[in-house]
This record gives C-alpha cells, sequence and structure tokens, in this order.
C-alpha cells in the first residue's frame, strides 16, 4: 500500500491515499525518505569510488608497464648488453648504464604500480648491478663511480635475454589489463545498480505525486 | 587501455546525480507530508546500495566455497 499522508499544518488534518493494499509499509517524512536515499547512494558512492581508484591505478600501471618496455627497447638495449669488465674501462658505456638506470629509477619512484616498481627493480638490477631501493630519496641518482662499484654485477645480456626480460614486464602489463577489465565490469555493474536505485526515487515521486492527486480528488468530490 | 571508459561512467553518474536532484527538488516542494514508502521498495533500495559479495569459486568437488 502506498499511503501520502498530508499533515500539513494549515489542515491540521490527515489524509490517506491508497493505490495498492496489504503490502507492509514504513511512514516516513519527506525529508526522512530524502535522508534515506541520499544515504543509500552515498553508501554505492563509496564503493564506486574505491573501483574508480583502483580502475585509474590499474590503467597507470599499464602505462608504465609500457614506458618501461619503450625503455628497454630503445636503441641498443633492445638487442641486449655488455656486462662486468667489458663495460668498466668504456667510459661511454658507463655512462650510458648511469643514463639508462636513472630513466627507470625515475619510472620506479614516479609508479604507484607494486608490479611496475618490482618489474624496475628487476631491470634497474640488471642495467646498473646496484639494488634500487637504496635510491629511495629523490635527490640521488646513479653515477659511473656508483657503476664502476657494482660493475662485476652487471650481467651480460644477449638479444634472447633482452627479449625475456622485456616478455616478462609484457606478461606484468597484460596481467594489469585483465586486472583492469575485470575491475571495469565490477565497477559498470555498480553504476548500474546506482542508475536502479536512483530510477526508484523517480517511481517513488511518481507514486507520491499519484497519491497527492488522490487526495486532491477527494477534497472537490 | 586508456581511461575514457572511466570518463563516460563518470558522465553517466553525473546524468544520475542531475535526475537525483530533480527527484529532490519535486520532494522538498511537496511540504510537509508524511509518505508510507513500500518496504518492499526500502528493501531493494537497501539490496542495491549493499556493497558487492565476492565472486565463489567452484571448488574440485563442484562445492562452492
Amino acid at each position: 500500500m502506498t499511503t501520502v499522508t498530508n499533515t500539513n499544518q494549515a489542515g491540521n488534518a490527515a489524509y490517506a491515499a491508497g493505490i495498492d493494499g496489504g503490502a507492509p509499509t514504513t511512514a516516513l517524512s519527506v525529508e526522512g525518505l530524502l535522508m534515506y536515499c541520499s544515504s543509500r547512494l552515498e553508501s554505492l558512492d563509496t564503493t564506486i569510488k574505491q573501483y574508480f581508484t583502483e580502475q585509474q591505478d590499474r590503467n597507470a600501471g599499464i602505462r608504465d608497464a609500457a614506458k618501461l618496455i619503450a625503455m628497454l627497447k630503445e636503441g641498443s638495449w633492445n638487442t641486449g648488453q655488455k656486462g662486468g669488465m667489458e663495460i668498466v674501462c668504456n667510459e661511454g658505456h658507463l655512462q650510458n648504464h648511469a643514463n639508462k638506470a636513472n630513466e627507470i629509477l625515475a619510472l620506479w619512484r614516479s609508479t604507484s604500480s607494486p608490479e611496475v616498481k618490482k618489474a624496475c627493480e628487476t631491470a634497474f638490477r640488471t642495467v646498473s648491478g646496484l639494488d634500487i631501493n637504496a635510491y629511495g630519496d629523490p635527490s640521488t641518482s646513479v653515477d659511473t663511480i656508483a657503476l664502476r662499484g657494482a660493475v662485476t654485477s652487471i650481467p651480460a645480456v644477449d638479444p634472447a635475454g633482452a627479449a625475456t626480460q622485456i616478455d616478462a614486464i609484457k606478461d606484468v602489463q597484460a596481467s594489469l589489463s585483465k586486472s583492469a577489465e575485470m575491475n571495469m565490469i565490477q565497477l559498470q555493474s555498480l553504476v548500474s545498480q546506482r542508475q536502479l536505485a536512483v530510477q526508484m526515487t523517480t517511481q517513488l515521486l511518481q507514486v507520491v505525486h499519484e497519491g497527492l492527486k488522490g487526495i486532491a480528488a477527494n477534497f472537490r468530490s | 587501455m586508456n581511461d575514457d571508459p572511466l570518463s563516460a561512467l563518470h558522465a553517466e553518474i553525473e546524468r544520475q546525480n542531475a535526475a537525483f536532484e530533480e527527484v529532490k527538488t519535486e520532494l522538498s516542494t511537496l511540504g510537509d507530508v508524511e509518505i508510507d514508502v513500500p518496504r518492499s521498495l526500502l528493501d531493494e533500495l537497501e539490496s542495491l546500495a549493499a556493497p558487492p559479495t565476492s565472486t565463489c569459486t567452484t571448488n574440485i568437488n563442484g562445492l562452492r566455497a
């Protein structure tokens, strides 16, 4: 039963306009009803906001993984690298390694994706022989002096090894994409749920209007 | 993947907000009335606002965890 009861102070009387009979109802003031509907939407919005943030993070992670892949495909890095003592005598090679390590370091610092951070750590260690976690302070960077100290830890990477390294990051990217797709489906479902909730309040308004029309008709007759 | 699908969802939420604002405005013009709201409608709203439940996984015996 949908009943609108007019408790207008001017009339100081209660009027009921029944539309349906029998179903249990809860009497709410307009203010109470609005608060109820708003709070239900807010509850849904909290969840939606959480999914939105997660989706944005995943999309950023996918983009960051693509950046790392591009870094490791750039120029001669695509075919691997010389390692250990092979590069220690060549200042140009050392500088190239320092530059690449600093590129990876910048991405590691800026990305919010734990998966990409991990991939950066591996790539950084391969390029520099150093532990990226020692460069947490944003004012620090890799120089050739640090590289000389770690040169024996820099592995030689052949073209197949370079391809494997890039494939591993592509796997990270694919995993993030899959996770983003699942998240997006959930998000779309939540927005549809929200649409239904809003539609229900609209329908409720129509019912209230019909009820009030009934009250007015009762007055006239 | 870009953020475009997210922008579309954001626009949809904005549209829903505008529709809900209209409802709020209309309801507030009704004055001091009390509305008997069907319990089923409130229950429906309640279930719509409930957080999503995690997906059940099927174990090897076909029993749901």
